[in-house]
């Protein structure tokens, strides 16, 4: 029994949570609100996604908000200079996965500790973004929003496809982690690096890997970001990196158990979405809303704290 | 067996007076949850006694001393200290009982000097302006009554003293607190031999100002050489406690390991012509030695010394887990460059380490994925693409783990929740899995149960059957002399004696591997500690 409510306690609070606002909530189960809540779950989808990965091998990345930003300014700006708009998502990309190098060799081969590492990269970055954007708002005007912007804000089947972007990384990357060698490398590093280096893992590699889809995750965030509200500027983005970290520790008390995995990183986005999204329509004042997002975090770190001891008796 | 409240024996004859039982624990259980840890355990020490306190790693000792110490309360059981009864309910009581603990990692902080470690964690002396001065603690640290006489500056660092050094500060430590008992666990264990006697005389010392030790040792000729009383503690049962002079080793090891010595190493066969690892003027990053060494096809190689004699670097330099210097490397006749685990996998080198938890196992991750962890190619489902047939996994490892004996009815749980020997094992298993042909071993049996250790065992003389070459690495000496076919015997990173293992005996290896100072040649001549012990 304790083992179940361990393992599973995430998900039947969600399930209750959801089935608690679909019954007093009638705007909530309105399907437009239901579609709505879908698209919010892609940008922070996305960066949890982006955390995820360095939090499997044991570090963390502060700079995925710097990153986004600064790949959507790039992106913007690359659509506003008249290129086609795949080379300019594709070049946004690439600068995400370039960081991502960058840090995964700091971190990986070169042992920076991730925690400062990434805040020292993270300010690098932001403070190219504002250099880059003069401090202003770059704002996409109309000739070019037709396609881009669809990317943002428009859905397919009623779908959005910001949402099955997202899947479209997440669905990949739950594959690489839970079936590939590499995959089987990263758990062992999270369990044990010393132990995995005496089995021949390659661990700086795997590490900066991490980093690298880090990275790439992070810039997919800034693409979206900058596609759905036609505008880009510098910005830390701390607001999602926080949102991000509760949705990792929420999966981390789930099924397995202090244990980051792609699965339960998912439920927490869709936790604190609906969570959110449920104290919107309750017309609740947005500072209570951040008071929850923080209050989530905490409980999440709780819970996995919680159910690892409910585990180990 | 003696009773514990009379007692006339040999140390009243030194004390001048009747030995008194000035402190006893009765009865003593605990469980941790799922094992029973310590099952009725009586223990007494008499005023002014060495009392050694003897056991297999997990025989209770450690839980029993942390019990005295105040860290863990007994579940059941009583202590009394002169008669009457105490309650250790933390560190602090204890301590005020007039107990005190010098633990084997000594508890100082390198960086501090001596008179600040000798204060840790003690109320300081202070000045006029209730300050905290280096000078006040100067001249408290130097007015320790009875201290053992240190002749060293107390303002250094204390990290810039030997560890014989640091030994003795830490016994003034305890001393300043005025202790009736002092409990030391493993002193010896990184001491030369020259600083273990220089230890003895402080524990003389000690015994004469009336304080009583209790001393916890795997080293036996130690206890007969320093102690007045020994208790022997198997699987958290009391076997038995005993006057020194009415035991000696032979019965000692039989009541530690509950058998006797010949049933636990299997027979081997001799080792086979053909080399399969040749050292060629290898020289390691820490010691700057050069080592040459020769593995056959089928030898078990073993390699003992002190703690801090470079055999654990060696294994590791091999293994590529530590860097080499120089020197060449051949593996089956073939000179190879070994940078890292990867490339010794590769070339079928395995490698046991000493710390199980730390580097052995990924404790958190399945057992199946433990085992299939240095051989992923081996479990591919298709041959290009690197993923995982997991059915034929789990058939691999479900098989292997049978034919080892390894009981466990799931085997996708985390390998946490295997006990000791099967951990070690699993980490075997991995690399049967990987077919490795060469095995280093750290210390392969270290805090494992004996039923495990046979079995270990019997695996490591299988290995070596099947034409593996072996390196032992163990300070467990009867260990090395009951598997290897040859011993060497290493010091401050060189290997300084090359026996072959008929003609070992273990008090001439222990005292091989104590003694750095004498020459080489002197392997004939008897050591002095077991021929006192001899004639008893």
């Amino acid at each position: 029994m304790k083992y179940i409510i361990a393992k599973y306690g995430t998900i039947i609070t969600f399930i209750v949570m959801v089935l608690f606002f679909m019954v007093f909530l009638p705007p909530f189960r309105s399907q437009m609100n239901l579609v709505n809540i879908l698209g919010q779950t892609a940008i922070l989808g996305l960066f949890s996604i982006a955390l995820t990965c360095p939090l499997k091998v044991g570090d963390i990345d502060f700079s995925i908000g710097a990153t986004a930003s600064l790949c959507g300014i790039a992106a913007a700006m690359l659509l506003l200079k008249g290129i086609d708009i795949h080379w300019a998502i594709g070049i946004s990309l690439a600068i995400g996965i370039v960081i991502g190098i960058f840090n995964g060799v700091l971190v990986g081969y070169l042992n920076f500790d991730s925690f400062i590492c990434t805040i020292g990269t993270s300010l690098l970055i932001f403070g190219i973004a504002m250099g880059l954007t003069r401090g202003q708002n770059i704002f996409l005007g109309s000739e070019i929003s037709d396609k881009f912007g669809l990317l943002g804000s428009s859905n397919v089947r009623g779908i959005p496809i910001r949402f099955l972007l997202m899947t479209l990384f997440a669905i990949p990357i739950w594959l690489f982690h839970a079936y590939t060698e590499t995959g089987r490398g990263i758990e062992a590093i999270a369990g044990n690096a010393t132990a995995a280096r005496l089995y021949g893992i390659n661990v700086n590699f795997i590490k900066m890997l991490s980093f690298v889809l880090s990275g790439l995750c992070a810039s997919a965030a800034g693409v979206v970001i900058t596609s759905s509200i036609m505008s880009a500027r510098a910005a830390d983005n701390l607001q999602y990196i926080l949102g991000a970290m509760a949705a990792c520790f929420i999966g981390a008390s789930t099924m397995r158990i202090r244990q980051f995995h792609i699965g339960g990183t998912i439920l927490g986005v869709f936790f604190t979405v609906v969570a959110t999204n449920g104290f919107i329509i309750l017309m609740v004042p947005s500072y209570v809303t951040k008071i929850v997002t923080g209050t989530i975090l905490l409980i999440a770190i709780l819970l996995s704290i919680v159910a690892t001891k409910f585990i180990e008796k | 067996m003696l009773g514990s409240e009379i007692g006339p024996d040999s140390t009243a004859e030194k004390n001048m007076k009747t030995p008194k039982t000035i402190f006893e624990a009765r009865s003593i259980v605990k469980d941790f949850p799922g094992q029973r840890v310590l099952n009725e355990v009586d223990f007494d020490i008499r005023e002014g006694e060495i009392h050694a306190l003897v056991g297999e790693n997990g025989a209770g000792k450690s839980t029993l001393i942390k019990i005295f110490a105040g860290i863990y309360r007994p579940d059941r059981g009583k202590i009394f200290l002169n008669g009457k009864t105490v309650e250790f309910s933390n560190a602090w009581k204890s301590q005020q009982a007039g107990l005190s603990f010098i633990h084997q990692e000594l508890n100082i902080i390198p960086h501090l000097s001596v008179a600040e470690n000798i204060f840790l964690g003690r109320k300081k002396p202070r000045n006029l302006l209730r300050l905290v001065t280096l000078k006040k603690m100067l001249a408290a640290a130097k007015h320790i009554p009875d201290a053992i006489s240190l002749d060293v500056d107390f303002r250094t660092p204390i990290s810039m003293l030997t560890v014989i050094q640091q030994w003795k500060v830490v016994i003034n430590r305890a001393l300043a607190a005025n202790p009736r008992i002092i409990f030391m666990d493993e002193p010896t264990a990184s001491l030369t031999y020259d600083e273990v006697k220089e230890l003895f005389r402080s524990i003389q010392h000690l015994r004469e100002r009336g304080t009583a030790i209790v001393y916890v040792s795997h080293r036996m000729n130690e206890i007969f050489e320093i102690a007045d009383r020994v208790t022997v503690l198997k699987d958290g049962v009391k076997v038995e406690t005993a006057s020194v002079k009415d035991t000696d080793m032979k019965r000692l090891f039989q009541m530690m390991l509950g058998r006797n010595l010949e049933e636990i190493f299997p027979e081997k066969e001799l080792p086979r012509e053909e080399v399969v690892l040749q050292l060629d003027r290898l020289v390691t990053k820490k010691f700057g030695k050069e080592i040459n060494l020769t593995l056959h096809k089928g030898e078990i190689l073993g390699l003992t010394g002190v703690v801090g004699s470079g055999r654990t670097e060696l294994g590791r330099s091999i293994f590529g887990a530590d860097q080499k210097l120089k020197g060449d490397v051949y593996v089956f006749g073939k000179k190879v460059n070994i940078q890292s685990p990867q490339d010794a996998i590769s070339q079928s080198i395995a490698f046991v380490p000493e710390e199980r938890h730390r580097e052995g196992l990924v404790l958190p991750m399945s057992i199946i994925h433990n085992v299939t962890l240095a051989s992923f190619q081996k479990f591919r489902r298709w041959a290009k693409f690197p993923v995982f047939d997991q059915k034929r996994e789990e058939t691999h490892v479900t098989k292997l783990l049978g034919s080892i004996d390894i009981r466990s009815n799931d085997l996708n749980s985390a390998a946490t929740f295997l006990s000791g020997g099967n951990q070690q094992k699993c980490v075997l298993g991995k690399w049967l899995t990987r077919e490795a042909r060469i095995f280093i071993f750290d210390e392969p049996t270290r805090g494992i149960d004996i039923g495990s250790r046979v079995a270990i065992y019997k695996l490591i003389v299988e290995l070596a059957k099947q034409g593996s070459g072996i390196i032992l690495i163990s300070s467990d000496l009867s260990e090395i002399l009951g598997l290897s076919h040859r011993i060497l015997i290493m010091d401050r990173g060189e290997i300084k004696h090359d026996i072959p293992s008929g003609q070992a005996e273990l008090a001439t290896i222990m005292k091989l591997c104590l003694d750095f100072n004498r020459p080489d040649e002197s392997d004939e001549s008897m050591p002095k500690t077991s021929a006192q012990k001899e004639d008893q």
